[in-house]
């Protein structure tokens, strides 16, 4: 991608951005029951989908490593799992924002959050991991197989978490909410938008911690005095 | 009433994330630009 | 099979002849069921997902010990070069292996559990039989990944304190379900009422040993 188409694409983001606030605020009605707080559903429901898809590209390109034995696919596994762990930290945060309000506690051990929190746990400690390795080769080979593990985890993690506590309080599931057409629209809206965003979001962070690799490539072939 | 606050706060909690790490990364990016300049300077040093 | 079985008699050798791993994770295991006896209020009957919280909590945290150890004894020395000389497949060892992690957290299981009962209540011994097989399964399990990522934390130069930190997260399904099953043995539930989370823990093990063949190869060739 040249520069210039670079940065068409960030502005068309960040209109798409300002359009997807713009339906979830005025567009989209206010529901009857909860009332305005189900608006947080839009964008929480959104950057749940970009924690998915940044944790399953870090469980493909996890495979494709151990294959191919391609550095760059170690880098694109970081990328990924680096994004899908903030936009997973921002799903727990509005989780409990919306909690509050509606169900009158601030956490619920209900199986949505808690699949969440356990996988903030696990994409966590790939960073942990990746910190204690010194070596780049050993390094990519440890972390992709965490990352496969981590991804083949997620199934059971949610199916165990419903396990968590007998009385579940009133689950309020997405399928179940009285969804408007207005509303539908809205959060495809979000939904897309924050799709552009994860993919750009990852095209750039691949490229800078490509970029941050070679420097310190070059940095240590500078000390070591080979060029 | 208090829903509301926790809608706003939901929003500053999404916004401030994403423009965060936006924000990390670009100035890493910049950061890293600069110190291949640096690099480029030095390797020119030593060639001639 | 047979670099299979030299492997399992090497290490269960050196087992016998100097118990340190069950030892420590027998008495680790014992400390942990004292412990959490704090959380529980003078004079009250405990109720079966206490109870069951409590013998999980100890028996994850103390088998910890024991598969920290299998993988980073083959570090010291360079052992692991000579094994991956040797003409034992990846496959062998990691069945090996694994062998011998189910085979120490059985032995530790076998005086955690007795104290568990005699500290926690009699009533409980009714549900021995089923236990023993949730145990088993519960060890595949813990086993499977502990296997694999001791071998990878035996590559790091944090060695053995990450063990934990990348092993919890992992394992906190299968600890979710088991205790849930225990608990539910504990109060005398039928076999029926529980049978469907066996098969996931099953699942589970035969999930993670998969992998396990898998990925070992990777991680231990680097």
């Amino acid at each position: 991608m040249s520069i210039k188409k670079d940065q068409i694409v960030v502005i068309v983001a960040a209109l798409l951005f300002c359009s997807a606030i713009y339906t979830v605020f005025v567009y989209a009605p206010t529901e009857r029951v909860m009332g305005p707080i189900q608006k947080i559903f839009y964008f929480h429901l959104s950057s749940a989908l970009v924690a998915f898809l940044s944790f399953f590209t870090a469980f493909v390109s996890g495979v494709l490593f151990l294959i191919r034995k391609d550095l760059k696919w170690d880098v694109v596994g970081v990328a990924s799992v680096e994004i899908g762990l903030v936009f997973t930290t921002l799903v727990l945060i509005t989780g409990v924002l919306w909690g509050r309000p509606v169900w009158n506690t601030w956490w619920t051990w209900d199986p949505r959050l808690t699949t969440s929190l356990i996988l903030w746990f696990i994409y966590a400690s790939y960073f942990i991991l990746r910190s204690s390795v010194e070596r780049q080769d050993k390094r990519a080979v440890f972390c992709a197989v965490l990352a496969i593990v981590g991804f083949v985890d997620v199934p059971i993690v949610f199916l165990s978490a419903r396990l968590w506590r007998t009385i579940h309080p009133v689950v309020i599931r997405a399928g179940s909410i009285d969804m408007a057409p207005a509303m539908i629209t809205t959060l495809l809206v979000s939904l897309g938008t924050f799709t552009l965003l994860w993919a750009l979001l990852l095209y750039h962070r691949t490229r800078t911690l490509t970029m941050a690799g070679r420097v310190k490539n070059l940095e240590k072939r500078l000390d070591g005095g080979i060029l | 009433m208090s829903s509301e606050l926790f809608l706003i706060a939901g929003y500053m909690v999404i916004w401030g994330g994403v423009f965060g790490y936006v924000f990390f990364a670009a100035r890493q990016q910049h950061l890293l630009a600069a110190r291949v300049q640096v690099l480029e300077e030095l390797i020119k040093e030593k060639e001639l | 099979m047979s670099g299979f079985w030299l492997i399992l008699q090497k290490d269960l050798h050196a087992e016998f002849r100097k118990p340190e791993s069950v030892i420590s994770m027998v008495f680790f295991g014992f400390l942990l069921l004292v412990i959490l006896n704090l959380a529980i209020p003078l004079g009250s009957e405990i109720s079966s997902e206490t109870g069951a919280g409590i013998l999980w909590v100890a028996i994850t945290f103390s088998s910890i010990l024991g598969l920290n150890r299998t993988m980073s004894q083959e570090k010291e020395n360079r052992c692991m070069d000579g094994l991956l000389l040797s003409p034992v497949s990846i496959e062998e060892f990691f069945a090996a292996k694994m062998v011998v992690n189910v085979v120490l957290m059985l032995l530790a299981e076998c005086s955690i559990v007795p104290l568990f009962f005699i500290l926690y209540g009699d009533s409980f011994f009714q549900s021995l039989p089923m236990l023993v097989l949730v145990v088993l399964l519960a060890n595949i399990g813990f086993a499977a990944i502990g296997t694999l990522f001791s071998a990878i934390t035996a590559g790091t130069s944090r060695n053995e304190a990450l063990l934990p930190l990348l092993f919890y997260p992992l394992v906190i399904p299968l600890i979710s379900i088991t205790v849930k099953v225990t608990s539910m043995i504990f109060q005398g539930a039928v076999i029926k009422d529980y049978s469907s989370w066996l098969y996931v823990m099953l699942a589970y093990g035969c999930i993670f040993t998969g992998l396990g063949f898998l990925l070992l190869g990777h991680v231990v060739r680097e």
